[in-house]
């Protein structure tokens, strides 16, 4: 019996260094890759071109499995955000990405895209494609959320060239931006192209507010008085179930106090002092629209922003916080007239007036993994043609109901240039920030989501819950 | 006469060949390859700092320390065993009470039993995930709840469902009781249909009432399949985390956290790969004592038979 769990034992050990030395092994793979137009030396450029435009036959395919020629020669992978590729269930996305998709393949009839499907999991998707980076298996270019961009940053390839042929400049995009694009600071390498964000805002009934609150005693004040004026009114919604978006959609109301969330060595920023105050009184907005009886206990049900859009259709509330993508969604839902007669948009409260008001930034980049020159180039520029460039980027974001990146992008397109809600969320992004892009950061988020929850059900109390936090993230 | 000596290497392969090596080696490949090997290394990660993004890790014993010295997994552990024990009890008694409806209609030559059958199957047969999203639909409390505006019909207002600490677990529970008591229902319906029906005869001949008959008869004969039933209905739920996670993603804050989730959230939202391991080995530990206990009944019903 010893002796065949023994051999059983050993075979599980060597089945294991096998596996592992696979996986070893595939990351040599990656590193070696090589199109068969991945020649250096004088003359390589148009060859290589030659290469590319050369016409493999047969027809051209652009599904969400294949986008190109099947026997082109050189393939690409492509890791998108399911919801801006072919898989997106908006056929304006769709068509439009069809559209572009198609010119490219013209302009490069020998390079196959071959697009990877994920789950509309983002954060799954993300964490599986850092495993991939770490095993050496990953997609040649990926839409990477931009939060997240700087777990991946040393994988990435640079995208100065590819920009420059674009005629991109790293100086059209908003400050937030450029820490997370540019990692090396000015003149260093450029390595995501950030091409789609959102910022957040107050939302407020135009129709019955006749100047939006610009504190949170004010914010109270005015839900109050908007329930006793209209009977069966709701003076205030938000998302505060357990996810990102109840700690994203709010941080602006923290930063506002001037306080940042982490210290430069990524510890907990308001452990005492002022900015533990700062942190107990974003806390406590929680505590007090709830318990001002402004805002209902039932916001632990919406864990998304969209979760709050069926109530929004009742017309019996009065002011909600969400982000910019909230306006394109409730226009379909409502109609663009009645939002646009119905809603305004301000900015997010502060706590103490005077202070300037701050959101968070959120968004997608584009990086490139591919080691090898050329697919890099190409991987480059077909994202570049598909959502970034000045034939792309106000169109995309347009269809896609996104906020342009680059402030170009809203002075050359009419959609933007002439949208009052565009020009204001603009003016947002001026002083947004976006969130810690480390791991501390998604440890102190997931207590933070837990806090908000036992606050708005009762519980536990802002004070209460801040120590829980520090105690528990701050050792 | 010549004899020819035998040869040592035939013996050996006509003697694997007589046994079931051959057959079973496949199967045994793809259970290493599928099973073994992710469970090792499920364990070997446990004892390590080993994070999702980073290539580099060392052997430690703090993950599981940590998790020993954290007061929350203690609120987890015991949100895990109240929705487990709970859910258990419901799945069972309700798999049972239907299993008996369905028996005594087909001894009534009822019609419908087997859509009743049918019907309780469905449940079974849907994804974790979309039963958590149909239970969210049905327990929204807004205007336009299905439940709560039924309640409003009645005149029933101001009913928390997922929005407070105590009802969003019992809610937890009742939708995981929902989704396991088609596999009770089986399980106990293929139970009593074994029982011989010159016993229950016989107790009705000396006088039993149909209370007596369940107690002192019907639930000793399937006492081992309830047995069975019992523990898989333990490790189902314990390792139930998708509808949880659809439901009320373990909120409002940690009320309905259970230790599947945990494990789900360390890996994949924290990155943090050794942490989760760990918690995914406690509840491999778990569910391996509730594994040796189903292969004890099933052992047991087997001398029994």
């Amino acid at each position: 019996m010893k002796k065949t769990f023994s051999y059983a034992l050993a075979a599980v050990m060597t089945l294991t260094l096998l596996l592992s030395g696979c996986g070893s092994s595939n990351k040599d793979n990656a590193a070696q890759n090589n199109t068969p137009a991945n020649t250096s030396g004088s003359g390589a450029n148009a060859s290589n071109e030659d290469i590319i435009k050369k016409h493999p036959g047969g027809q051209m395919i652009i599904s969400p499995q294949l986008i190109g020629y099947q026997e082109a020669e050189i393939e690409i992978t492509w890791q998108p955000n399911p919801s801006q590729s072919l898989e997106a269930t908006s056929p304006a996305r769709v068509d439009y990405l069809t559209k572009k998709m198609k010119a490219w393949i013209e302009e490069h009839p020998n390079v196959k895209i071959k697009p990877i499907s994920t789950s509309n999991n983002s954060t799954d998707n993300m964490a599986k494609l850092q495993l991939k980076l770490a095993e050496g298996t990953a997609p040649d270019v990926a839409a990477v959320d931009s939060f997240m961009m700087p777990s991946v940053a040393e994988y990435a390839q640079p995208l100065n060239d590819a920009m420059a042929a674009k005629g991109i400049s790293i100086d059209d995009y908003f400050p937030f931006m450029l820490s997370t694009m540019q990692p090396d600071g000015e003149g260093g390498d450029i390595l995501s192209d950030w091409y789609t964000t959102d910022v957040r805002a107050l939302y407020y009934r135009k129709d019955l507010i006749s100047a939006p609150p610009a504190t949170v005693d004010e914010l109270i004040s005015t839900a109050k008085k908007l329930q006793e004026d209209n009977p069966g009114m709701t003076g205030l919604i938000y998302v505060a179930g357990r996810n990102e978006g109840a700690v994203n959609n709010h941080l602006g109301i923290y930063w506002s106090q001037g306080f940042p969330l982490l210290n430069d060595d990524n510890s907990i920023a308001f452990q005492d002092g002022e900015a533990k105050t700062a942190m107990l009184n974003f806390l406590s907005f929680f505590e007090n629209t709830v318990k001002e009886g402004v805002t209902p206990q039932r916001v632990v049900e919406f864990d998304k922003e969209s979760n709050m859009f069926g109530d929004l259709t009742t017309d019996k509330y009065g002011m909600f916080i969400a982000s910019s993508s909230a306006v394109p969604q409730i226009k379909e839902i409502v109609g663009a007239d009645t939002f646009e007669q119905k809603w305004g948009i301000a900015e997010l409260p502060v706590i103490h007036a005077g202070d300037a008001a701050s959101s968070s930034a959120g968004g997608w980049t584009n990086v490139v993994f591919a080691t090898d020159k050329q697919k890099a180039e190409l991987a480059a520029d077909f994202v570049l043609s598909l959502y970034s460039d000045d034939a792309a980027a106000g169109e995309w974001c347009e269809i896609g109901g996104f906020l342009p990146t680059r402030r170009s992008v809203y002075d050359n397109t009419p959609a933007f240039a002439e949208d009052a809600y565009a020009k204001q969320f603009a003016s947002y992004l001026d002083q947004a920030q976006s969130r810690p892009p480390v791991s501390e950061y998604t440890a102190l988020s997931s207590e933070l989501q837990v806090a908000i929850g036992e606050i708005v059900t009762g519980a536990s109390t802002a004070e209460k819950a801040l120590e829980n936090i520090i105690k528990k993230v701050g050792k | 006469m010549l004899q020819t000596a035998p040869n040592p290497k035939k013996g050996v392969v006509s003697r694997l060949a007589q046994g079931p090596v051959y057959w079973i080696a496949p199967l045994i490949l793809v259970l290493l390859v599928t099973f073994v090997y992710p469970t090792f290394e499920v364990i070997r990660y446990s004892f390590t700092d080993a994070s999702l993004t980073g290539k580099d890790y060392s052997y430690t014993f703090s993950s599981f320390i940590n998790i020993l010295s954290d007061s929350q997994v203690y609120q987890t552990l015991w949100t895990t065993f109240v929705f487990v024990f709970f859910s258990v009890v419901g799945q069972t008694v309700l798999g049972l009470a239907i299993a008996l409806a369905i028996v005594k209609g087909e001894e009534l030559k009822l019609r419908g039993t087997v859509f009743v059958r049918v019907v309780t199957l469905l449940a079974w047969a849907i994804p974790g995930v979309i039963i958590g999203v149909i239970w969210k639909i049905f327990l929204n409390e807004s205007e336009s709840g299905i439940l709560t505006s039924m309640l409003h019909a009645v005149g029933i207002t101001n009913v928390t469902f997922l929005t407070s600490a105590g009802s969003a677990l019992v809610c937890t529970i009742i939708a995981n009781i929902w989704r396991g008591t088609a596999q009770s229902m089986i399980l106990s319906y293929s139970g009593l249909k074994t029982i011989s029906r010159d016993v229950l005869e016989a107790a009705d001949i000396d006088g039993a009432s149909s209370w007596q008959r369940l107690i002192h008869v019907t639930l000793p004969s399937i006492s081992s399949v309830l047995s069975i039933n019992v523990i898989l209905n333990i490790i189902n739920t314990f390792n139930t985390f998708d509808m949880v996670m659809s439901l009320t993603s373990g909120g409002p804050g940690n009320s309905t956290e259970v230790l599947a989730l945990t494990a789900y959230n360390q890996i994949f939202v924290h990155m943090n790969l050794g942490s989760g391991s760990a918690y995914a080995t406690i509840l491999l530990l778990i569910n391996g004592l509730m594994a040796a206990l189903y292969f004890w009944f099933l052992r047991r019903s087997g001398e029994d038979a």
